[in-house]
């Protein structure tokens, strides 16, 4: 695997009429027109991103300064962890026409509010509360043990992307925090695969260095 | 003579961890829309304060301590036997010395740690469970404490020292004048720098005759960008015991500004123009070649300044940051060339625009590593004359 630091050159991308960032990131792993998405990316400001890889990127347009190092996390168990982690945080509800409807967690808990007729309580404390129980959930399938009181999440932010005509709204929760490494396979699966929804989007990659 | 000195200077700090938050990330901050890594002036101020530069420029005697704990040493001495000297230096140091009681030793330590700040609660030997009796005695000691740190010069030390032997024979709780313990006259240089406060007697505080603004980087610190280069850590077995821990990060460029009241620094230490001198000159050696000692021993980040310049003038003084709202090394041009030595330019530029428009001419200083040009030991004179 590979981890790259992606930085979009505007200057170029403007001469080359590049003006959709996450298209022309897209465009970097993919060779042939049916490749299916093999790549998690973090996007850190509009020119920056990070992406894990099974491929090196390759830049093809040349508006994109790259800097790639091979990914190979050794991970043991015990080993102590500082996680970061952008992630589309949801729940599924099963509609009464058979079809299923995704809320983000903090959404879904202000519907319950609202539904009950209680005013709900800032997002922030929802986002913090409810994203956290919802990623504790998934701690083992992540392999990872957070320490409870480290795990914060940062931020709940409403991003917007147009994706095929339409209009998608995407909660997404960022989260920080120690944990150990419980089972480096499964971790080691994390790293490379990702949590959560909304991956081609640039949510669910998990960004780690030893603590 | 110039009323204010203006220092600026830049120091590239390798991977380091120079000043962290509660998380263990480096502090950061916005400014000029991009992400910037920053390093508290308190943390500057108290790494200079303590630095071997300060011991060997300005000698012990005019250097104040910070602590918490005079109320402890007043009881400690009063107890063991040993003068406050002694305790000072060793808490369990004993002598021959006439011993007080608890009960009495512990009224005196109280009175006197309250002149400085508010005393913790009293200690209730009956509302403790605790049978374990160094754990009791620490909790006692720890009563004795105030509740937040006091600058203390030495004169003042002297002074609480006295009291204390004079506390020791009469047995008595000191009152009124014999309570007057704070000096206003004291030739503490760090107190004259970085000021006091007093909770307890405003009168005695000291207005900072230096000010320190927050380190900050040149050019964009983004956290995420840490996982990049924290990579070459998780590739490695974590068996060795060589590894770096919280992986190295916080290296950059930092712009420091610091602006120095002569005048103010001169009324501080009671015109002693002498000690006004050696201060200047311990301060300037100290920012440049001091670093916050935070995660030192993984890190070595020990780094000196690369640029350092000095301005002395009459006008209200202003710092030079603008140089660097927009990040250093994002352009082309920038990119590929030294970021030390662009932010250098940049700084010289924003200076000779701002000489220009506000028709100032502050007579400058500079040295420059890149280049060779002047030193520190210049820079500290015309600093300190």
């Amino acid at each position: 695997m590979f981890l790259a630091k992606l930085q979009l050159r505007t200057k170029e991308a403007i001469f080359k009429n590049v003006y959709d960032a996450h298209q022309a990131l897209w465009e970097l792993f993919a060779d042939r027109p049916d490749r299916k998405r093999d790549f998690l990316f973090r996007e850190i400001d509009a020119e920056n991103y990070l992406a894990v890889s099974a491929r090196e990127p390759v830049d093809r347009k040349g508006v994109w300064r790259l800097a790639v190092k091979p990914y190979a996390p050794k991970l043991a168990e015990g080993d102590r962890l500082y996680v970061s982690l952008r992630a589309n945080a949801v729940v599924k509800r099963q509609r009464e026409d058979g079809g299923q409807d995704r809320f983000d967690v903090v959404q879904d808990a202000r519907k319950r509010f609202q539904a009950a007729g209680v005013e709900p309580p800032p997002r922030a404390v929802l986002a913090q509360e409810c994203g956290g129980k919802w990623l504790l959930a998934r701690q083992a399938e992540l392999g990872l043990c957070f320490e409870d009181l480290s795990l914060v999440v940062e931020s709940y932010t409403k991003r917007q992307y147009w994706r095929d005509g339409r209009k998608v709204t995407l909660g997404t929760l960022d989260f920080a925090g120690f944990a150990q490494v419980c089972d480096p396979d499964k971790a080691l699966g994390a790293l490379f695969t990702g949590v959560g929804p909304a991956k081609g989007l640039g949510c669910g990659l998990m960004l780690v260095r030893r603590a | 003579m110039s009323r204010f000195i203006q220092l600026h200077i830049l120091t590239s700090y390798p991977a380091a961890n120079l000043n962290r938050d509660d998380l263990g990330a480096p502090k950061s901050m916005r400014f000029g829309e991009a992400n910037r890594l920053r390093v508290s002036s308190q943390s500057l101020k108290r790494a200079w304060r303590t630095s071997d530069t300060f011991k060997a420029t300005l000698g012990k005697e005019h250097l104040g301590v910070r602590t918490k704990e005079l109320g402890r040493k007043v009881y400690c001495a009063l107890t063991q036997g040993a003068d406050l000297d002694a305790v000072w230096d060793d808490p369990d140091a004993t002598g021959g010395l006439p011993t007080l009681k608890e009960k009495p030793a512990m009224e005196i330590a109280r009175t006197i740690a309250g002149v400085f700040g508010k005393v913790k609660k009293e200690y209730d030997p009956k509302g403790d469970k605790e049978t374990d009796p160094v754990k009791t005695r620490e909790a006692l000691l720890e009563s004795l404490e105030i509740e937040q740190l006091a600058h203390v010069s030495q004169e003042e030390r002297q002074a609480v020292a006295e009291l204390t032997k004079a506390c020791r024979a009469s047995g008595k709780t000191p009152a009124g004048e014999a309570l007057s313990l704070l000096r206003s006259d004291a030739k503490a240089a760090d107190i004259a720098m970085f000021g006091r406060m007093l909770a307890a007697s405003a009168r005695f505080n000291v207005e900072a005759a230096v000010q320190v603004a927050h380190a900050v980087t040149v050019h964009r610190a983004v956290a995420e960008d840490d996982f990049f280069t924290a990579v070459d850590d998780l590739n490695r077995d974590d068996a060795g015991a060589g590894h770096m821990g919280v992986s190295e990060f916080g290296a950059g460029l930092y712009y420091l500004y610091i602006c120095i009241d002569r005048e103010l620094l001169a009324e501080n230490l009671g015109g002693d123009a002498a000690l006004v001198q050696k201060a200047l000159a311990a301060l300037t050696a100290a920012a440049c070649t001091v670093a916050p000692t935070g995660k030192q021993a993984s890190y070595a980040s020990r780094a000196y300044a690369c640029y350092a310049l000095a301005e002395k003038g009459d006008d209200t003084p202003r710092n030079l940051s603008l140089a660097f709202l927009k990040p250093v090394g994002e352009t082309e041009e920038e990119h590929d060339g030294n970021i030390g030595e662009t932010a250098i330019g940049r700084l010289v530029k924003t200076k000779a625009n701002m000489d220009k428009i506000y028709g100032q001419t502050l007579p400058p200083k500079c040295f420059n590593v890149f280049t060779g040009e002047g030193s520190l030991a210049e820079l500290a004179a015309f600093v300190a004359e």
